[in-house]
């Protein structure tokens, strides 16, 4: 089990070019500036839902776009996305722009609520076998699941490019899967203190790769 | 304490063990250098997420824009508790999230039945009425709230244990609060009733009982926002004092 969840965390990238390159790249409407969705925020704290469907617009690609890939499964997807935007407008009263932006904040509910979901739900049995089928492609992503291209989305993936192996593969394993760290040592089969290590590093050197503009 | 400084990254991306996360998130609120590096990169981790983006189906927003008017927001720190948190502290957690309400007429169906048995059955804790006899006719009077072709209702709940509801009708012009449950105050203390529309303004207060307490809330409940409760020394305050235990949203009239 190990070595193919391994393979499929690490093979993220490829899997994201092969689905853009089909031409199913579309552009979107122009996202709002931080500082239009920092508004919406603002608004969505006093009860508006207009500015709610702001904040939706801006934000629900990338947060659907994680939980699916935490999930692996639209239906439970959907239903997290959906539970993770009524939490936010519900907390929208409680957040505090000193703590990161509205986007950070959103996402940080939606990964956290999708690595529940994972955890609590699924046996890792089964969640090891629904990797391999993705991997042969059995489940192929529908007409509405399109990678949206940004340039944002490029930026993150060259920062990506640019960490060694092994510490991408321990953050992919992490983030994109859904695993702990120490079901990540078990899969590497490295010490669980090298595993922190390379998380740490991978985040540290991302941090200074994005705020570098690169 | 260097091992749990560098717990940042594997947090972030939610990977610590449950007894880890327990550890590093009382040690994080404490630590202002770790809430910075932790701040700093959950905006990476969003980064990432952009790097998986896939459009939701339409019938998602759909579904989430036609359940915000029956989601109730939480309440917002009040500026008379923001001395109570330390900067940079995580928000407090004791205010219990309404969960969404369906726009049926069922759960007011619920809540009446449930009030009409907590009347019926657990006698009352009667606060606003010095005169306890007239607590016998308080059952006809809540059953005609409830009977009322506008009545609303909402609930709420405290994190200890213990439940509020809110039940007003323009038509009958009353708005009553009842509690039931809530955790005993030491010290003399109460809890105190808000009503809300821009800012908290006193609508009684109340100390809990074995038997559900009822408390008549003044007309400007009919068209606040929502009701707040807060702990209080003894006689209440003019403005809240801490952190609001519970926090019922009023739906709008129909």
């Amino acid at each position: 089990m190990s070595v193919m969840t391994a393979v499929a965390g690490s093979q993220w990238l490829p899997r994201i070019r092969a689905r853009r390159s089909r031409g199913k790249v579309e552009s979107m409407r122009l996202p709002p500036s931080a500082n239009e969705l920092s508004l919406a925020m603002t608004r969505m704290a006093a009860g508006d839902q207009d500015a709610f469907a702001t904040f939706y617009d801006a934000t629900s690609a990338s947060v659907f776009g994680i939980i699916l890939r935490v999930l692996r499964d639209r239906a439970q997807a959907e239903e997290v996305a959906q539970e993770v935007f009524l939490e936010a407008w519900r907390q929208a009263t409680r957040y505090d722009s000193e703590q990161g932006s509205p986007a950070a904040w959103v996402n940080t509910i939606a990964h956290r609520r999708a690595v529940d979901r994972v955890r609590s739900v699924e046996r890792s049995a089964q969640r090891d076998q629904r990797h391999v089928e993705d991997e042969r492609g059995t489940s192929s992503p529908d007409a509405s699941e399109v990678v949206v291209a940004r340039d944002e989305g490029d930026r993150v993936r060259a920062a990506l490019d640019q960490l060694p192996e092994a510490q991408r593969t321990a953050l992919a394993l992490a983030y994109f899967d859904g695993h702990t760290q120490r079901e990540v040592a078990e899969m590497l089969n490295v010490p669980l203190g090298t595993v922190k290590t390379r998380m740490r590093d991978a985040m540290r050197k991302l941090r200074s790769h994005l705020d570098d503009g690169g | 304490m260097n091992e749990l400084h560098d717990m940042a990254a594997v947090y972030v991306v939610d990977a610590l063990e449950p007894d880890e996360l327990q550890e590093f998130e009382s040690h994080l609120s404490g630590c202002p250098q770790c809430q910075q590096e932790v701040h700093e990169m959950q905006e990476v981790t969003e980064e990432l997420s952009r790097a998986v983006q896939a459009a939701p189906p339409p019938s998602l927003r759909a579904a989430v824009m036609s359940q915000l008017a029956q989601t109730a927001q939480a309440a917002p720190p009040t500026e008379a508790a923001a001395p109570l948190t330390e900067p940079g502290q995580p928000l407090p957690t004791n205010v219990t999230a309404l969960r969404p309400r369906r726009s049926s007429r069922l759960p007011y169906l619920v809540a009446a039945a449930a009030l009409l048995v907590a009347i019926g059955f657990g006698g009352w804790a009667v606060q606003s009425h010095r005169d306890v006899s007239e607590a016998n006719s308080h059952y006809a009077e809540i059953a005609q709230l409830l009977a009322a072709p506008d009545v609303r209702t909402a609930a709420g709940s405290v994190a200890g244990g213990g439940s509020g509801t809110v039940v007003l009708s323009d038509a009958r012009g009353r708005a009553v609060f009842v509690a039931a449950g809530m955790p005993t105050l030491a010290g003399g203390k109460v809890y105190e009733l808000w009503t809300v529309t821009k800012a908290p303004v006193p609508a009684g207060t109340f100390t809990p009982g074995a038997a559900p307490a009822l408390v008549d809330l003044p007309d400007a409940a009919l068209s606040a926002a929502r009701i707040l409760v807060t702990v209080e020394p003894s006689g209440g305050s003019e403005h809240p004092t801490s952190t609001p235990v519970m926090s019922v949203a009023l739906p709008g009239s129909a």
